[in-house]
């Protein structure tokens, strides 16, 4: 049977409706690479209650800088969180293993709105470098 | 005829106050005397700017006895306390960022007639409104419900009878002074001078047909660049005064405005257990977008929206505004334990 992975690609809506630079943009990519070792299970928009269920019951955490990240620190799980512009050291969590590229891709007004920012993917880590963040790990399972 | 003395504190303001005074000017009913407070950081002579002169050749004109007195930037309730002393028999409370139908001071006025078998009204209010006000169902203003809201906020028709009033009145001089101790903020300075004037058996009253527009402005003020322990220190004066008056007053409340995203209210969830610890003697309001997070917490939620009509600015509730300020630079629950003090 393979372990669980649970993974979110939603980030908060834009109000001018652009996509956000927090959106993580090889999703596609990453999952094709993680899906012959893992049943893997999107999460959308859970009820809370099913939603921390789903997540202890998972062996990995995948998220960007969203909700997701957030919710499993508070339940107390690992998330390994895709970082682009947003800087893990405000908007992150020490217990999370925070995968950021470089932090000279960072935006220099951190507080500032999201609508205006231009998405840029080399902020990103590949998705080869999550699988090996992944592989690296051995879970939030014993 | 009694003499009206129309009294306005401002603050760093200059530019929307002529709104105001004219407002005031072009009353159907004149007030006999204009007292204008000026509380300004860094006060101007208004002699030398082109409008004020034209004003005040208007307020001679019209023979109201003008006067122009620079405060010690203590805040606007020593302003009309000062006002009060100078006036004569009715004193018109109107705030600078707000314009008066020309019709309101004469239907203030007509309350303030003797009424057989009743006792002698000592205030009157009329409605304080943005244009596009709601008609709604007009509420109690008493101080029982003084944190659910006002009956001036909203359109509504009649005459009402209240325990206090806010913003913009007619009162009786000389029957209660404006309380001294407030902060700069002088929040609730109102509500503890009608009130007082209410304990003092008078009666107040809020007449539908007057209208007052209020434009709130994000600059100037007495509110501006103010500190959150002034609202405190002023809230806490509050229900101190009314448990002299031997009211029942409810928790204090302390308004928490989570206006954040779903992660942040997540952050705040953490926190909060140190916020209900810092504030267990009152009654904790969270506005916020996401109640589902914090529906477990047994606190009373309501929406951002209810937010900006109760709070007005809510700027000094923002976290984030408070990073931008503060240049923040370290974890955000970090943030949220410097921001509410924990």
């Amino acid at each position: 049977m393979k372990p669980l992975l649970v993974y979110s690609r939603g980030v908060r809506p834009l109000r001018n409706g652009n996509i956000s630079a927090k959106a993580y943009p090889f999703w596609d990519q990453l999952i094709a690479l993680l899906a012959p070792d893992f049943e893997i299970v999107e999460v959308v928009k859970e009820p809370l209650d099913e939603l921390e269920k789903l997540l202890k019951r998972a062996k990995y955490v995948v998220a960007c800088d969203s909700f997701l990240q957030h919710f499993c620190w508070y339940i107390g799980v690992k998330c390994i969180t895709l970082w682009g512009t947003s800087d893990p050291l405000i908007f992150g969590h020490e217990e999370n293993i925070n995968l950021l590229k470089n932090r000279g891709y960072l935006r220099p007004n951190q507080f500032d709105m999201w609508e205006g920012d231009p998405v840029n993917p080399n902020a990103f880590v590949t998705p080869e470098e999550v699988l090996k963040a992944v592989s690296s790990y051995p879970g939030n399972l014993p | 005829m009694p003499h009206i003395t129309a009294g306005i504190c401002t603050k760093d303001r200059y530019d929307l106050l002529p709104m105001a005074l004219l407002s005031v000017i072009n009353q159907e009913r004149t007030p006999d005397a204009l007292i204008l407070y000026d509380d300004s950081s860094k006060p101007k002579d208004l002699r030398q700017i082109q409008t004020y002169q034209y004003i005040f050749d208007l307020m001679t004109s019209k023979k109201i006895a003008w006067h122009v007195e620079f405060g010690q930037k203590k805040g606007q309730h020593l302003g009309h306390q000062f006002v009060q002393t100078r006036a004569k028999d009715l004193v018109y409370r109107i705030d600078d960022d707000e314009v008066a139908e020309p019709n309101v001071l004469k239907i203030l006025e007509s309350h303030f007639v003797n009424k057989p078998g009743k006792r002698a009204v000592g205030a009157v209010g009329g409605l304080v409104i943005p244009p596009n006000a709601p008609y709604r169902e007009c509420l109690p203003n008493t101080i029982e419900s003084i944190d659910r809201g006002n009956c001036q906020w909203f359109r509504w028709a009649g005459v009402k009878e209240v325990e206090h009033l806010y913003s913009s009145y007619l009162y009786k001089k000389g029957i209660q002074e404006f309380e001294r101790d407030l902060s700069p903020v002088a929040h609730r300075e109102e509500t503890l001078h009608s009130y007082g004037i209410f304990k003092k058996s008078y009666r107040l009253l809020v007449d539908g047909a007057a209208v007052t527009y209020h434009f709130r402005s994000g600059t100037g003020g007495i509110r501006e660049g103010a500190k959150q322990e002034y609202w405190d220190l002023d809230e806490k004066l509050f229900r101190e005064r009314m448990r002299e008056y031997g009211n029942g007053v409810p928790k204090k409340e302390k308004a928490i405005v989570c206006d954040f995203g779903m992660g942040d209210t997540i952050i705040f969830k953490r926190i909060l257990p140190e916020i209900k610890e810092k504030y267990r003697d009152y009654k904790i309001i969270l506005y916020v977008c996401y109640p589902e997070i914090l529906k477990d917490e047994g606190l009373e939620m309501r929406s951002i929206a209810d937010a900006y009509a109760r709070l007005g600015n809510i700027d000094r509730h923002n976290v984030y505004k408070y990073c931008i300020d503060t240049k923040h630079s370290s974890y955000v629950i970090n943030a949220f334990r410097e921001f509410y003090k924990l």
